[in-house]
C-alpha cells in the first residue's frame, strides 16, 4: 500500500503545487542532488542571512553541496513537512516545534542524534541545561537539539500601572511578592482606570480561550503547586485540588472581577489595550514605536512557589533524507558552542556556557539590561518546558470542546476538569511503558 | 481527421488542467479513503471500508457535523436567497439611490473572506462588541455570540450569508431585467394585483435563476471553511464544526489523511446527491427554461 500511496500523494501534491505555483520552499528547491535542504519557518531576512552564512561555512569545512534554506510559513509547516515525509522526499534537516517533534520521534521519522552528540567530547553535550531536553530525548536517544529555549515572562504597561497607582511587578518580583494574588489585586486596582474595551490582564497572545490554552494554563497550574499530568503514570492531574484552585483563580479574574479579557473579547497588550500580559522575547519586536513605556518581570509565583517556563523549537534531521549523516553533522555544527553563540542573538540558548555571556549578547536588547539575568537567564536555567505527550494532536482535539465548557460563565471548574481528565487519561497513558 | 486532431489539440490544455487538478486528486482521495493513511505514521495499510464503517457507527462527531452542516446550509440558503431576491425586487423598481444601495450591498462581495470574518469577530465580541452595544440601546442583553453554541452557529451562518447577498442580488436583477415586459403588462391588463404579478408571473419566470442560485449557494455552503476557522475554530464545543471543517481537523490537525479522505468522499457524494435531486426537481417547479 505504501508503494501505492507515495506516488499518489506525490502526484497530487506536485500537481497542486505546480498549478498553484506555491512550492514548499523559497528559491530553487529542485537543486542538485548534492545540495542539502534545511527547512525553517522564519521569514526574517536577518535570521535567514545568518543561517545562510553559517551553512555556507559548514559546506566549506565539511564538504557536500550547498545547503538550501527553505522558508515555509509556520501555519503550514507541519503539514508540508509531513507530506514530504510521507511522499519519501523529506528535507535533510529543519526546525521543529517541540509538540510536533515528539510525535515524529515516536513514529520513527527523526534521526537519533544521540551517539554523534554524546560521543564527541568537543560537542559538550553536558553544557546544555538538562531540562531543555525534556521533549527531545528518550533514554539514550536524542531526537533533536533545542536551538531556541524561549522563556515566558510578564510584560507590563508602566504608564497604565502608574496611572492607577499600582505597584511595579518587577519591584514586587525582586522581593518575592509578584504572585497570582498580586496580579489579581493589581487587576482590581487598574481596571477601573481603563477605558471600555481595555483590560488589566491579557493571557499570552490572548490564547487561553483557544489553541494556546495549554501553554497559558501550565505556568498558572504550576504556580498553585499542580501539574497538567504525571509523565510517569500518564495520569491527568488537571482535576487535582491545586489545578482546580488555579483555574478558579483565573475564572475569578475573567468572570467575577472582570479584570482579565473575558471569552469572546479581544484586547491586545501590544496595542495598549491591556496593562499586563505574558510573552516571549520574539514578540518584543511588536513594541517598536509603542506609545507607552514598558517593563518586564518573571512569571507570577503562587502557593506552589516560583515558576520558570520555556517554549522550545529544535533542530532535527529527518529520516529518509538524502544526506542523513551530513545533516546530523550540520545539526551538530549549528548547535555546537560556536553555532549557538552566533544564533543566540535571535534565539535564546540552552547552553550554560553561552548563557554566561548573555549580558554581552543581549546588550542591544531586546530585553532591558536589568531583566537579562533575573528574567531570561534565570528562567532558562531553572525552567522547564511543557512536556508534550506523543498523542498531542489528539489531546488538542479532545480537549478543545471541553475547555470551551470551562469558559462558560456558570461552569463548574471541578466537574469540567473531571470530565477532561476522564477523556485524556487513555491518550496520556500511551507514553507510559507497559500501557 | 486533421480537424479532429486540431480540436483535440485545442482542448488538450483544458483537459490536462482538468486531469492534473481535478481528476488525479479526486481519485487519490478515493483511494486514500480505503487506507489508514496518517501523515505522521510511516506506513499505510488498506483497510477496506473500515473508515466508512467507523464514520457511520462509531464516530458521533461525524453525525454531529452532518447535522451542523445541514442547519448551516439550510440557514445560509434561505437567508441568502430570500435577502438577495428581496433586494433585487426592490432595486428593480428603479427607486432614487437604488444604484448606490446596490453598490453598498455589493461591497462585501469584493472584500476578502478573511477580512470579513475577522471584522465580524470583533463586531460580535461578548462585552462591548458593536452588535451587543446596539442591542443594549433597545435594552436587549446580547449573548456572547461566538462563545455560546446556538448563537455561534447562527452568527456564522448570517455572516456567511450576508457576504454574498450583493452578488446574488445582481444575478436576480439581471434575470428580472430579462423578463418580457409584455408578460407583466398582460397580467396587469387582466386585472392582477401587484402581489399577484409578483407571485404568479415574476417569481415563476425567475425560477431557473432561483434554481441556479440555490444550487451554487448550497454547494458553497457545504464547502464553508474560512468563517469557521477564523470566527469559532469549530467551537464552542463542536457547535460550528461543519463537515468541511471536520475534514480539515482530521486531515491537518490529526494528520489522519485516510479518514479525512473518507469524510471528503462522503461530503462529495452528499453534495452530488443534493444537486442531482434539485436538478431532477426542477422539472416540477421550473416551467420556463
Amino acid at each position: 500500500m505504501r508503494r501505492l500511496r507515495a506516488p499518489l500523494l506525490g502526484a497530487a501534491v506536485a500537481a497542486t503545487l505546480a498549478v498553484t505555483g506555491c512550492g514548499v520552499g523559497s528559491g530553487d528547491s529542485g537543486g542538485s542532488s548534492d545540495n542539502m535542504t534545511m527547512t525553517v519557518w522564519t521569514t526574517n531576512p536577518d535570521q535567514l542571512k545568518l543561517l545562510n552564512d553559517l551553512t555556507a561555512e559548514f559546506s566549506k569545512t565539511h564538504g557536500g553541496g550547498k545547503v538550501e534554506i527553505q522558508s515555509i510559513p509556520q501555519a503550514d509547516y507541519l503539514t508540508k513537512i509531513s507530506i514530504r515525509l510521507s511522499g519519501g522526499t523529506p528535507p535533510d534537516l529543519g526546525w521543529m516545534g517541540a509538540p510536533d517533534a515528539v510525535g515524529m520521534a515516536k513514529n520513527g521519522q527523526l534521526v537519533d542524534l544521540g551517539p554523534q552528540l554524546k560521543d564527541d567530547a568537543s560537542y559538550q553535550f553536558d553544557d546544555f541545561v538538562p531540562a531543555s531536553f525534556t521533549n527531545w530525548q528518550s533514554g539514550d536517544q536524542v531526537w533533536g537539539v533545542p536551538f531556541s529555549t524561549s522563556p515566558f515572562f510578564t510584560i507590563y504597561n508602566k504608564d497604565l500601572l502608574a496611572k492607577a497607582g499600582a505597584q511595579d511587578p518587577a519591584k514586587l518580583a525582586a522581593t518575592g511578592g509578584w504572585t497570582w494574588q498580586a496580579l489579581s489585586d493589581l487587576g482590581r486596582k487598574v481596571q477601573p482606570t481603563l477605558p471600555t474595551g481595555s483590560y488589566a490582564f491579557q493571557s499570552n497572545d490572548g490564547g487561553i480561550y483557544g489553541k494556546l490554552v495549554w501553554t497559558t494554563l501550565e505556568p498558572l497550574i504550576r504556580a498553585y503547586g499542580g501539574k497538567v499530568f504525571d509523565p510517569d503514570t500518564g495520569q491527568c492531574q488537571l482535576n487535582s485540588p491545586e489545578s482546580v484552585a488555579a483555574i478558579q483563580a483565573y475564572r475569578a479574574m475573567a468572570f467575577t472581577d472582570k479584570t482579565a479579557v473575558p471569552p469572546g473579547n479581544e484586547a491586545d497588550f501590544f496595542a495598549g489595550k491591556a496593562a499586563v500580559t505574558f510573552t516571549q522575547t520574539s514578540r518584543l519586536s511588536q513594541l517598536k514605536g509603542a506609545g507607552f513605556d514598558w517593563g518586564v518581570a518573571p512569571l507570577p509565583a503562587g502557593p506552589g512557589g516560583p515558576v520558570n517556563f520555556t517554549g522550545q523549537a529544535g533542530l532535527v534531521a529527518f529520516k529518509g533524507g538524502k544526506h542523513e549523516k551530513l545533516a546530523t553533522e550540520l545539526v551538530k555544527y549549528l548547535s555546537g558552542k560556536e553555532g549557538t553563540q552566533k544564533l543566540a542573538s535571535f534565539f535564546p540558548p540552552a547552553r550554560k556556557s553561552v548563557l554566561a555571556e548573555a549580558e554581552q549578547i543581549y546588550a542591544q536588547g531586546p530585553l532591558p539590561k536589568d531583566a537579562i539575568d533575573p528574567v531570561l537567564v534565570s528562567s532558562i536555567e531553572k525552567g522547564y518546558p511543557f512536556r508534550y505527550p506523543s498523542a498531542w494532536p489528539e489531546v488538542l482535539q479532545t480537549s478543545a470542546p471541553v475547555f470551551d465548557k470551562l469558559w462558560a460563565q456558570n461552569a463548574n471548574a471541578q466537574d469540567v476538569m473531571n470530565d477532561l481528565c476522564q477523556q485524556l487519561d487513555p491518550l496520556l497513558k500511551r507514553d507510559v511503558a507497559g500501557s | 481527421m486533421r480537424e479532429t486532431l486540431t480540436a483535440y489539440l485545442l482542448i488538450s490544455p483544458q483537459m490536462l488542467g482538468f486531469l492534473v487538478v481535478v481528476l488525479i486528486p479526486l481519485i487519490t482521495v478515493l483511494v486514500l479513503s480505503f487506507t489508514d493513511s496518517n501523515l505522521l505514521a510511516p506506513d499505510a495499510r488498506s483497510v477496506g471500508l473500515d473508515n466508512y464503517q467507523t464514520m457511520v457507527s462509531e464516530d458521533p462527531a461525524f453525525w454531529r457535523s452532518v447535522v451542523t452542516t445541514g442547519i448551516f446550509s439550510a440557514g445560509l440558503v434561505v437567508i441568502n436567497v430570500v435577502m438577495s431576491l428581496f433586494l433585487a425586487l426592490v432595486l428593480h423598481r428603479k427607486l432614487r439611490g437604488a444604484q448606490l444601495f446596490l453598490a453598498l450591498a455589493f461591497l462585501p462581495v469584493v472584500t476578502s473572506q478573511a477580512a470579513w470574518a475577522v471584522v465580524w469577530r470583533f463586531l460580535l465580541q461578548g462585552e462591548g462588541g458593536t452588535v451587543n452595544s446596539l442591542l443594549s440601546v433597545f435594552s436587549i442583553s446580547g449573548p456572547n455570540w461566538l462563545f455560546e453554541a446556538k448563537p455561534a452557529l447562527a452568527a456564522v451562518t448570517v455572516v456567511a450569508a450576508l457576504k454574498t447577498v450583493g452578488l446574488k442580488a445582481v444575478i436576480f436583477l439581471a434575470a428580472l431585467r430579462s423578463i418580457p415586459k409584455e408578460a407583466v403588462e398582460a397580467a396587469r391588463l387582466d386585472g392582477a394585483s401587484e402581489w399577484q404579478v409578483q407571485r404568479r408571473v415574476i417569481l415563476p419566470l425567475l425560477a431557473p435563476t432561483t434554481l441556479v442560485v440555490v444550487i451554487i449557494t448550497l454547494i458553497g455552503s457545504f464547502q464553508v471553511f474560512d468563517y469557521i476557522m477564523l470566527m469559532t475554530n469549530g467551537g464552542p464545543s463542536h457547535a460550528t464544526t461543519v463537515l468541511a471543517f471536520a475534514i480539515y481537523q482530521q486531515g491537518f490537525e490529526l494528520m489522519r489523511t485516510g479518514y479525512a479522505s473518507a469524510l471528503a468522499v462522503v461530503l462529495f457524494v452528499i453534495t452530488l446527491g443534493l444537486v442531482a435531486v434539485q436538478w431532477w426537481a426542477r422539472k416540477k417547479w421550473v416551467h420556463s427554461e
